[in-house]
């Protein structure tokens, strides 16, 4: 029998991270201010929770100009894509899906 | 990375979080400001009546007037093509993922039903005006119609096609 908690991150499930990591999954980009609307977190709260996924490799983020405007574009990078599968998987294990 | 701590209930909250965010992000993705389809719609048809109307115009003003307001015309729908998916750009403020192979399929699903949708308004606009001048113009005129009648129409099914994506996963 597999252990229910194999791929359980504990980084990524930490509520603000779980929204942001969800949040990206399903988009290719999305500008930081977005994701700050739709977390409702403070621009400095969520450049902090943006530093730790990016340090652990789950997030890149993109700094750009549209026309004069200056962009910051966060994007889940694969290895967020697995944690995130990973994570889910364990998740619905310990809700007893799998068991 | 374990946490035998978490309850049944408490991974279930999780995962419902996770559901609502993904569809909250698509809802988000696939909302192009509802100005777009009909300024486009509108572009196409001033372009229509710039290409029905250029035999006219060399009738009365002669062959170069015709080509300067014709290569005029086309420069003026370019530079407000250009204004509209720039301002659209700006609006958009997250991108639906294109690298999934379903995201491919739907835009490869999607260029083939413009094809098709093209050749069957050309052929309509053909077989009601028998000639392909007037065949041309009409046929930008009905594509100028589909576009802003239909264009958030095709978004939302596109919308929903992603949402069902998620719940597959969700359920898988």
């Amino acid at each position: 029998m597999t252990d229910p908690h194999e791929g359980f991150d504990a980084l990524i499930h930490a509520p603000t991270r779980l929204a942001i990591v969800s949040l990206l999954a399903p988009l290719e980009w999305a500008e930081f201010k977005f994701v700050r609307d739709q977390t409702g977190l403070s621009d400095s709260a969520l450049s902090k929770q943006i530093t730790t996924l990016e340090d652990a490799g789950y997030v890149a983020v993109r700094k750009d100009f549209l026309g004069k405007r200056p962009r910051t574009s966060i994007q889940l990078t694969p290895e967020g894509h697995a944690a995130l599968g990973g994570h889910v998987a364990a998740l619905r294990a310990i809700v007893g899906d799998l068991l | 990375m374990t946490n035998s701590s978490l309850t049944p209930d408490e991974a279930r909250a999780a995962l419902a979080e996770v559901d609502r965010r993904q569809h909250s992000a698509v809802d988000a993705a696939y909302d192009t400001p509802a100005a777009y389809f009909p300024a486009l719609g509108g572009m196409l048809l001033a372009l229509g009546g710039l290409y029905a109307s250029n035999e006219w115009v060399e009738e009365q003003f002669g062959f170069a007037a015709s080509v300067v307001a014709f290569v005029a015309g086309i420069a003026l729908f370019a530079a407000c093509l250009a204004l509209l998916a720039g301002w659209t750009l700006r609006q958009q403020r997250a991108t639906p993922s294109g690298k999934r192979l379903n995201a491919n399929r739907d835009t490869v699903v999607i260029m083939i039903g413009a094809a098709v949708l093209l050749a069957a308004i050309f052929g309509i606009a053909f077989t009601t005006v028998d000639n392909n001048k007037d065949a041309v113009s009409l046929s930008l005129v009905l594509l100028a119609v589909v576009i802003a009648a239909g264009g958030r129409p095709l978004q939302a099914l596109v919308r929903r096609r992603a949402h069902r994506r998620i719940e597959r996963r969700a359920t898988r």
